[in-house]
């Protein structure tokens, strides 16, 4: 498995991304690499820059300087006569459309039922017939386990159930990469299993991931590497068995010491 | 002394009749222009671009700062001095529509303010561009909390039409001061006239009633599962009178 990862083509490559707000810099270069079909775990004490870094590859935050490359085009910025300029949001939504993202608060259309959340990507943004839109939704809504949700408004579904709309709502414009701004955060205990399974799923699926999360089940269970950010900088990147059982740095022993 | 009959014939006057409409149709045609103008002098307020900030900025200050009875002669009086002139309903309606916007505008703008930022950022992370984050997403959530002050609006402007009686428009007050003039039955006439615009704001208030459950989708029908926390009961927004 590790193998065949390795050599996968790159899905995201950033590289010395930097970001500063009010002048206390956020993100001091981080570097990472993801191959296709890696499900990537980013750890780290809250306010360590981890929403952050994972915003700024699709751009919903820009980088103050580095490069994020999706599928090896340029995020933000397009070649124009060997200079790079920053593109507008109309061109960065096109970018935007190779990459999915999840959100804390599940962010759902609170006036459109579940169905037509899921199918609002394929109708605003690809210009698909609402009729094929619905009836693809409806496919993914049944694989999130939702079948029987299709007419409900996200008011009427549990935090769990509106994740796993969400997640079908990402899943729906078919993105090469899938990011996950922990996604299980807001969720009462019983109901987080409900998502890492279909998070657990997807991987076995072959979805590329980058999973910002405190949950320790999930990363053992089906991450390929464990990244830890601590004040802005990647301070470990390994597999999940080598991080929690020889972590290299005090910043990660302590941290691991405080939540395990 | 009061007499029912003539203001039962005051009732079915068909000048009054014909002023009614004439209000309706002044009412509903500002409002219908004035909204557009609202969006787009809202979004100018919200622009990244200082001298857009404040044109509109400086617009809004201006329409909400004179009244509009003044807006109103100078445009049908004041302006021929200029070379412009504006026949009496064009008058009107520039008079009502730049002043009833400034004020929507602010409504808009509220409006747009309420909807969360995870909103439009779910919609960007989906690949949606601006207009469509804005059509799609924004500007329906923000229409769920305008719609009972833009129905206020309606409400008021429905009653701010009177005064282009001034300028000559002949809607319903303008009218009924005609008809008064054959009998100087002033009492029945302006109460009829009266009775009328009470008509046309309640009928108003159930069209707002039908407009408020349509655009309220998703966030009253009852949660199967107790969670109401979303379903919070709209914002009311104070609205400045004239």
């Amino acid at each position: 498995m590790t193998v065949e990862k390795t050599a996968a083509p790159v899905v995201v490559e950033a590289r010395q991304v930097r970001k500063s707000y009010g002048g206390v810099e956020v993100l001091k270069g981080i570097d990472l690499t993801v191959r296709q079909g890696e499900v990537v775990l980013v750890l780290g004490p809250s306010g360590g820059g981890k929403s952050t870094f994972l915003r700024t590859l699709n751009h919903l935050e820009t980088p103050d300087s580095g490069t994020v490359s999706i599928c090896g085009e340029r995020i933000g910025y397009g070649d124009r006569g060997g200079r790079q300029l920053a593109l507008r949001e109309r061109r960065i939504a096109v970018q935007r459309r190779r990459t999915g993202m999840v959100f804390q608060q599940f962010n759902l259309f609170p006036n459109m039922t579940a169905l037509d959340n899921v199918a609002s990507g394929p109708v605003h943004v690809n210009g698909v017939s609402k009729a094929e839109a619905r009836l693809a939704a409806s496919e993914l809504l049944a694989m999130v386990g939702l079948a029987d949700k299709t007419r409900s408004y996200p008011a009427q579904l549990s935090g769990g159930q509106q994740q796993r709309v969400a997640i079908a709502r990402a899943l729906a414009m078919r993105p090469e990469l899938l990011l996950f701004d922990e996604p299980t955060s807001a969720l009462d205990p019983e109901m987080v299993g409900e998502v890492l399974d279909v998070m657990v799923r997807l991987r076995e699926e072959g979805m590329t991931m980058i999973v910002v999360s405190h949950e320790m089940g999930f990363a053992r269970a089906a991450a390929d590497r464990v990244v830890f950010i601590s004040d802005g900088t990647v301070v470990e990147d390994k597999s999940p068995d080598l991080f929690f059982s020889a972590p290299e740095h005090e910043r990660t022993r302590q941290f691991l010491d405080r939540i395990l | 002394m009061w007499s029912w009959d003539a203001f039962i014939s005051f009732l079915s006057n068909p000048q009054l009749i014909q002023g009614a409409w004439t209000t309706i149709w002044l009412t509903t045609v500002s409002m219908a222009l004035a909204l557009p103008l609202a969006v787009l002098v809202a979004l100018g307020r919200a622009s990244r671009f200082g001298p857009v900030r404040l044109v509109t900025g400086f617009y809004v200050w201006l329409m909400r700062g004179t009244p509009l009875l003044v807006q109103l002669v100078i445009i049908y009086t004041g302006l021929p001095q200029l070379g412009l002139r504006l026949g009496v309903i064009s008058a009107a309606l520039t008079g009502l529509v730049l002043n009833e916007a400034a004020y929507l505008s602010e409504i808009v703008r509220a409006g747009v303010l309420s909807v969360p930022r995870g909103q439009s950022e779910a919609a960007r992370a989906l690949g949606m561009p601006p207009w469509k984050v804005f059509r799609v997403v924004v500007m329906p959530q923000a229409l769920r909390v305008m719609v009972p002050p833009l129905g206020n609006s309606f409400n008021g402007l429905l009653k701010t039409t009177t005064l282009v009686s001034v300028i000559s428009v002949e809607e319903l007050l303008r009218r009924t001061q005609f008809a008064v003039q054959t009998n100087f039955r002033v009492l029945e006439g302006l109460t009829a006239a009266a009775l009328y615009y009470l008509a046309m704001t309640t009928l108003w208030g159930l069209v707002q009633r039908w407009l408020e459950a349509r655009v309220g989708r998703g966030h009253q029908t009852g949660p199967s599962r107790g969670r109401r926390s979303r379903s919070a009961t709209v914002p009311a927004l104070e609205l400045e009178t004239r």
